[in-house]
């Protein structure tokens, strides 16, 4: 049905109205004041969409513009493009498109009864009944027009409340209030946070391209070559073959360091040709050119790039190609090495023989594989090349390396690896690196160490065992709660056995322990035994109560538990503090290992560097470089020994701030001085660096005797005790420095005797020994005439040692020692016959006569050579002086002095002997280590006094350098006892004692060191040291005394 | 542990007679009238004098000198740094020498530190920034009550403020005084009175504090005495003094300790008293802390007498008399009424009448000073191995936090070493304490703290037991005595807030919460 415009209607001005047309009138005012609100709510909603998309599009047009940059930027224009289309859509959509549908009359009435309740169509009636009743004339009426009259009054006044501006929908409008709003606030921040969103993004859409900004004279072409062909030629070292690429755009990938080769046409006529890269846009390369426009050149790939041609025509005005032709470079990766075997790090011994395996690849072929060899600072101990694939892509193999060429030290380590490299020799040739393997020279410290750790670690757990047992329930003794019991008793009687399992494992480690003490090898061993003991019985007494085997009352089973309870929590006891007490000790040993090693370590230092000063040798500089590495390290030991000895015990009071200790102080300065003194080692300054290293010594000196001082305040000996130990060591050492006194002077008696006499002998017997001397003579001569050739080879230099000593027997003759010629003449004749009988031996045995009759020759001649130093001997044994018998008056004061000396030194060692006995009770086995080198001393002694009263001080004197010896034994075993208790004797374990340096030793008082240990320390300083150190000796036993 | 007037004047002294007989040509009467003002901490009289010399010959060494002394003794250190580095400069004298060191090294220890006067105006504390901040009001509190007890008692009141300079560790005392700090460690001497200032060490430089507020008021007696004699009483008359009154600000009449009666004891059995030469020039030269602490106990045994004798506090008198230029000699037998050769022989008979008794103690109590000894060291105080054993037992398993274990092993140690070894019995404490047996663990607790009320661990733990059982009122006398040994420990504060509150003081229990976060913060 068509529906008129509203412009057809008939308008009447307000006086003009006739009164039927009244209602009419009013509802098409009605709709047109509901028009005009519908449309002004359409345009609202258009009008903020198409803000909020112009918004959108203006941000992204900037943000565009500035990611593109100058040119290119302009593309944001597209992005405003767009949004104006949106703009001018949303405009259709919301506004213009809903106006449209609105302007009849009789939609909008439709619209207007769907809002509103009970019109019952009268509007659109109305609307349509209008313009008939209005002319009625025009045509009939299908209706009565009083009807439609009457009808049209009935919604007009239904309409009258009707407020026309409240019927549009304003919640979509609300909706794109919020978004136009969003837009703008985002719009907002962003000119707040990133204003140059707004400055640079907006001057990039409005500048004009770069293109356009070219000088005069240049012209911009989409391309300036055609029939453009490639060949791309890889690096020779590859072995790949050339590639082409006919009539191509000039685009393509190539390996790095390839040639590219080029030829096409210019398709300008010009007179000279270029090649100009993006990477660098003012660089141009000349290519060739021909008459008729072809181009030629060639470039090397280096990094991916973007180039293009450029012309210059024959006006000298530059062609420009638009558009860039892409150069992908694609680099010859690294080669891969993996170091297949061994899987993990190794323990080695020095001469272990050891394999590495590899395999190495490349994309374009390896040159070699090398095996390197690295010290823990990552300096490089060895190099080598392994394999020279020489561009094969895949190799295998294995190389050996001898532990023993790495010349590391017990404890050191050394990183392992494999290098490949590629055949890259453009770049320079590429590497690649397997994983590296640590391995590390077996050290006994460190396995010592480690069970000692072992040892701490099974103590804590006996400890936690023991806390069992002392909080098990079963004190109470409650007869009703023996299941509890037993249960609570199995878990710890588990536990005891785990206990004894790492006690097993433990005794194990240490059995191959060659630095543990034998005395903490048997106390674990006993302790194992016997908590494997009590977890038995205890075992079996939970197992009756389980099984209900028990043939005993339950309150007798609580008891029995009870007391196997407590008896294991006794020996946990006992075995924890005898246990740690000796793990205490070794810890004690090893701190002062440490520190030991730690000044051994700084006299080599110290000799490099004097050796350095002296040579200017680089490698001394960094041999010593590497000292002081080490050096640290065990510094680094020391400090982290130390902390081990600190006892895990808390202190009552929360106190809380600790600070270092005196030691640890000593021990951050001493660290910090080694740094000092590798930063002057590596200026050069060696004398400076000298310096702080004698102070450096010096500190070391302090903090050991410090650290001697802590150690043996908290030692396992009593005061009482140690004192004891101290006294016995002093008159040992007193008695073995009376006995190296009393050889030294018999030694010297025996001399002047010997000398006395040969003077006394050449004058008084000079033609005896005249004779003796010839027979000397003629017995030499004798043994020279032997042939030697048919003799065996070791019978040869039997001969030549003959020859030898009847030589020198003839010397002796003639300086007049007839003691020693007649031993030298026994000598002879007993090697003479002993050599005879091994040539009748081999006569027995030679076939062939000529060397049988030279053997048999020889034998005679060794027979009568035996005879006549038989006969010498015997002459020679009757020109010395019987004993006593030659010896002056003096001389047998003399003897007669010394052995009551030596007598006096056998009843000292007897009264040690005693007090060793005493001692024994204090340091357990003493006795029993020192028992025997004292008894044989006594022994030796006593023999050395026979041979002195008898007037024989030679012998006399044997014999006391065989007492002599079994003494310093002595000392030796006490020595060590010493150290092992840290009572003391500690002086000579850190090698700082001065011989020379003399220290006053003040007055006795009562709060002074006593006696005998000042007299220790004097003794102690007879001991050598390096000079250097002298001050600090000094220092050292100045403080001690003190 | 007490401290004293130390070596330091003495060395001073006698550098000075050197000084002043090598120079003698040289010096001017008013120069040597300054150096007396000095040497006798007359500050004021020194300040006229050098402001004299200084109008008349600013430049000249000696003036100099005393100049960056006199700022020295006024805590002005950078300009005693000043001064003195110009006398050096000047004269290359050593005494110069040795005090421009001293002075430089007191400007670097103490130029960050913080200073508060007190409310009084009496004193002004100076101490390092941070957890030493804790000691300030106990410190003000406590010298407030020494200062109306002690000027009383000494009849002399000083200048003010008086300076109190607290150091973080003894290696600052060592570097601010003429003390090493080995000899600090040996002797126990961790406070000081010399260049007219107080000076101790932060109770936190040591494993359990020590009796910081008795030796605060201990060295400001020494103050007071040095400045009224003039600086002439010795030293043995300056530590029993001092020794003898340092408690009168807890308003207490002066105890000889249980363990002082014991050195005492023991020292008049084996006829080892020290002499009254020997304690000179220092008591901080003594071999040990035990000789230090016998001479102590001398010193304030003769101060006793004196005061039996006398009728009445002797203080003032004696040190009045000595300064107006008596010797210690006259001034003792003044006071005594009788010959001083007398006077030593009743005094001998006097201490052999108190019937002190030795006593084998199973503990010594020493200052155990951190960084030097180590847990060792403590259970070195043991003398009997197997408890000390035990106790490391006990230990062990306290550590795995095996309460009722452990408290079964420090049981087991006191049957070596009885119920009265304040160590066991505070390890035994505390593990009775943490198995929850208040009861127990109090009584424990109770057994040595008659014998060792110094034992700051017996007062913390009882403190909290009783805190716990309810017993407020109990608790806080052993929570504030804690105090006087080391505020340090942050549950003692936590403990007294709970005591005031309980007991309604609850500004005091706001102080102590703000102390237990400052110490907790440390």
């Amino acid at each position: 049905m068509g529906i008129e415009s509203p412009d057809s209607y008939q308008v009447w001005s307000a006086q003009e109205i006739p009164p039927y047309m009244e209602p009419y009138e009013r509802i098409t005012r009605f709709l047109r004041e509901v028009r005009r609100a519908l449309n002004r709510v359409s345009l609202g909603e258009a009008a903020l969409a198409a803000l909020a998309i112009l918004g959108v599009a203006t941000v992204a047009a900037l943000a565009l513009a500035a990611a593109l940059g100058l040119g290119p930027g302009r593309w944001g224009w597209a992005a405003i493009g767009l949004g104006l289309v949106g703009a001018g859509i949303a405009l259709w959509r919301l506004w213009l498109r809903p106006r449209g549908r609105r302007a009849a009359d009789d939609e909008l009435a439709l619209w207007v009864e769907e809002r509103i309740d009970g019109l019952q169509s009268g509007l659109v009636t109305a609307v349509q009944t209008r313009a008939m009743v209005a002319a009625p004339d025009a045509r009939p009426l299908g209706f009565s027009a009083t009807l439609a009259r009457e009808a049209a009054a009935q919604t007009s006044r239904g309409i009258a409340e009707v407020i026309p501006r409240t019927l549009p929908e304003r919640r979509r409008l609300k909706r794109l209030l919020g978004v136009a709003a969003g837009v703008g606030a985002c719009m907002g921040l962003l000119a707040v946070a990133t204003p140059e969103l707004y400055t640079e993004g907006g001057a990039l859409l409005v500048a004009a391209p770069e293109e356009e900004a070219l000088a005069d004279g240049v012209r911009l072409v989409p391309v300036a070559m055609s029939q453009l062909n490639l060949e791309i030629v890889p690096p020779e070292y590859t072995g790949i073959k050339p590639r082409k690429l006919d009539r191509s755009a000039g685009d393509f990938e190539a390996l790095a360091g390839s040639e590219v080769r080029f030829a096409g046409t210019a398709l300008y006529d010009a007179k000279e040709a270029y090649l100009a890269l993006e990477s660098d846009p003012e660089g141009r390369w000349a290519l060739d050119l021909s008459a008729d426009g072809a181009v030629k050149g060639a470039f090397r790939v280096g990094a991916s790039d973007r180039y293009q041609f450029v012309l210059v025509d024959k006006q000298g005005a530059t062609i420009h190609e638009k558009a860039w032709r892409s150069v992908d470079s694609r680099s010859d990766a690294a080669p891969e090495v993996e170091l297949l075997l061994p899987e993990s790090d190794l323990e080695v011994k020095p001469d272990d023989q050891l394999s590495f395996f590899f395999e190495a690849s490349d994309d374009y072929g390896l040159d070699r594989v090398e095996l390197v060899i690295e010290d823990e600072t990552g300096h490089e101990l060895d190099r080598h090349v392994v394999r020279s694939p020489r561009g094969e892509r895949l190799s295998r193999g294995d190389e050996g390396v001898a532990v023993a060429r790495l010349e590391l030290e017990p404890g050191d380590s050394a990183e392992l690896h494999f290098e490949a490299f590629d055949l890259n020799s453009l770049s320079g040739p590429g590497i690649g690196k397997s994983a590296s393997r640590r391995i590390t020279l077996y050290s006994p410290e460190a396995e010592h160490d480690r069970l000692l750790e072992d040892l701490d670690r099974l103590i804590d757990r006996m400890i936690d065992v023991l806390a069992d047992r002392l909080e098990s329930p079963i004190e109470a003794k409650e007869t009703l709660r023996l299941a509890n019991y037993v249960a609570t008793g199995q878990g710890i009687n588990a536990a005891t056995l785990r206990l004894v399992a790492d006690m097993t494992t433990l005794v194990n480690g240490f059995s191959t322990d060659a630095l543990v003490s034998d005395e903490l090898r048997t106390a674990l061993r006993e302790v194992r035994e016997r908590q494997q003991e009590i977890a038995d019985q205890e075992g079996a007494h939970l197992r009756r109560s389980v099984l209900g085997t028990a043939n005993v009352e339950d309150d007798v089973m609580v008891m029995l538990l009870f007391e196997a309870n407590n008896e294991g929590a006794s020996e946990l006891e006992s075995g924890v503090l005898r246990l740690h007490k000796l793990l205490d000790e070794s810890r004690k040993d090893s701190v002062l290992d440490a520190g030991r090693e730690l000044l051994e370590t700084q006299n080599e230092i110290m000799d490099l560097l004097k050796q350095l000063k002296d040579t200017k040798d680089p490698k001394a500089l960094e041999a010593a470089m590497k000292k002081l590495k080490k050096l640290q390290e065990k510094l680094a030991k020391l400090q982290q020994e130390l902390d081990k000895l600190r006892e895990r015990a808390p202190y009552e009071n929360q106190n809380a701030t600790r600070r270092p200790s005196d030691n640890q102080k000593s021990m951050a300065d001493m660290k910090s001085t080694m740094d000092k003194i590798q930063e002057l080692l590596a200026e050069g300054k060696v004398d400076e660096a000298m310096k702080l290293l004698e102070e450096l010594g010096k500190n070391t000196q302090e903090l050991m005797a410090a650290l001697q001082n802590d150690l043996d305040a908290g030692g396992s000996m009593s005061a009482a005790a140690r004192q004891k130990a101290q006294e016995f060591s002093t008159k040992l050492d007193e008695l073995a420095d009376g006995q190296r006194g009393l050889k030294g002077e018999t030694g010297e008696l025996d001399r002047q005797i010997d000398e006395r006499q040969a003077r006394e002998l050449q004058e008084q017997a000079k033609q005896a020994l005249e004779g003796a001397k010839q027979q000397a003579r003629e017995l030499r001569e004798q043994l020279d005439g032997v042939d030697d050739q048919p003799l065996h080879p070791s019978d040869r230099d039997a001969l030549e040692q003959l020859r030898e000593d009847a030589a020198a027997l003839e010397k002796e003759i003639a300086r007049g020692d007839v003691g020693k010629a007649a031993e030298l003449a026994q000598k002879v004749a007993k090697q003479a016959g002993a050599l005879k009988a091994e040539v009748h031996e081999s006569e027995e045995r030679e076939l062939d006569q000529r060397r049988l009759d030279g053997l048999k020759a020889g034998g005679d001649k060794l027979g009568e050579g035996e005879g006549k130093a038989e006969q010498l001997a015997e002459t020679l044994e009757g020109l010395k002086p019987k004993p006593g018998e030659g010896l002056e008056p003096g001389e047998q004061g003399e003897a007669q002095r010394l052995s009551e000396r030596q007598g006096e030194l056998g009843k000292k060692l007897s009264e040690l002997e005693g007090a060793l006995k005493e001692l024994d009770k204090d340091m357990p086995g003493l006795q029993q280590e020192m028992g025997e080198p004292l008894e044989q001393a006594g022994k030796a002694m006593g023999e050395a006094k026979g041979e002195l009263d008898g007037q024989r001080p030679g012998e006399a004197n044997g014999k006391q350098q065989e007492a002599l010896e079994h003494l310093e034994k002595a000392q030796q075993s006490m020595q060590q006892r010493m150290q092992q208790k840290g009572g003391g004797g500690d002086e000579q374990q850190t090698g700082i004692n001065d011989p020379k340096a003399k220290v006053d030793i003040p007055e006795e008082d009562p709060y002074a060191a006593p006696r005998t240990f000042r007299e220790e320390v004097l003794k102690a300083m007879k001991e050598r040291a390096p000079d250097k150190y002298r001050d600090a000796i000094q220092r050292f036993y100045e403080e001690l005394i003190k | 542990m007490i401290t004293h007037r130390s070596i330091g004047t003495a060395i001073a002294s006698i550098l000075i007679v050197i000084s002043l007989g090598a120079n003698a040509h040289a010096e001017s009467a008013e120069q040597r009238a300054a150096e007396d003002a000095l040497a006798s901490w007359d500050i004021p009289e020194a300040e006229q004098i050098v402001a004299r010399l200084n109008a008349g010959a600013p430049g000249d060494a000696k003036n100099l000198f005393l100049t960056g002394h006199l700022h020295l003794m006024k805590g002005d250190y950078q300009q005693a740094v000043d001064y003195l580095g110009q006398s050096v400069h000047a004269s290359a004298d050593p005494l110069a020498a040795h005090y421009f060191a001293l002075a430089k090294a007191t400007l670097e220890e103490t130029s960050g530190y913080t200073r508060h006067l007190t409310a009084d105006g009496n004193f002004l504390i100076s101490y390092p920034p941070g957890v030493d901040a804790v000691l300030v009001p106990y410190a003000e509190d406590t010298m407030a009550r020494a200062w109306k007890a002690l000027t009383k008692i000494l009849d002399y009141t000083p200048e003010r403020p008086v300076r109190i300079e607290i150091y973080p560790t003894v290696d600052v005392l060592g570097a601010v005084s003429p003390l090493t700090v080995a000899e600090i460690r040996t002797s126990g001497t961790i406070a000081l009175c010399k260049y007219n200032r107080l000076m101790i060490t932060s109770p936190r430089d040591l494993v359990y504090g020590y009796d910081w507020l008795d030796t605060l008021a201990h060295e400001f007696i020494h103050l007071l005495i040095t400045k009224k004699s003039h600086n002439n009483v010795p030293i043995w008359l300056h530590e029993g003094l001092a020794k003898y009154y340092e408690v009168k600000w807890r308003d207490v009449p002066p105890t000889l300790d249980r363990q002082s009666e014991a050195l005492l004891a023991q020292a008049i059995t084996d006829d080892k008293l020290i002499t009254f030469e020997e304690m000179s020039p220092s008591m901080a030269k003594l071999p040990s802390q035990e000789a230090t602490a016998t001479a102590f106990a001398e010193v304030y045994t003769v101060i006793e007498f004196l005061n039996k004798r006398h009728g009445s506090d002797v203080a003032a008198p004696l040190v009045a008399a000595m300064g107006s230029g008596e010797s210690d000699r006259e001034a003792v037998s003044k006071v005594a009424g009788m010959p001083f050769d007398r006077f030593g022989r009743s005094w001998k008979a006097f201490l052999k009448q108190q019937g002190y008794r030795p006593r084998d103690l199973a503990y010594d109590q020493r200052l155990l000073f951190k960084g030097k000894h180590s847990e060792q060291d403590e259970l070195a105080e043991l003398k009997v191995d197997k408890a000390k054993e035990l106790v490391w037992l006990g230990d062990q398993l306290r550590l795995k936090k095996r309460w009722k274990a452990a408290s079964k092993e420090y049981r087991r140690a006191t049957e070596f070493v009885g119920e009265l070894s304040p160590l066991v019995q505070g390890k035994l404490g505390l593990a009775l304490l943490r198995t929850g047996a208040l009861e127990q663990a109090a009584a424990e607790l109770l057994k040595p703290i008659a014998l060792y009320p110094r034992h700051v661990v017996l007062q913390v733990y009882l403190g909290e037991a009783l805190v716990k059982m309810g017993r407020y009122e109990e608790a806080r006398e052993h929570l504030e005595e804690a105090l006087t040994i080391n505020p340090f420990d942050p549950d003692v504060h936590g403990n007294l807030a709970i005591v005031y509150d309980q007991l309604g003081e609850h500004d005091r229990a706001a102080a102590e919460r703000k102390a237990h976060q400052l110490v907790n913060a440390q």
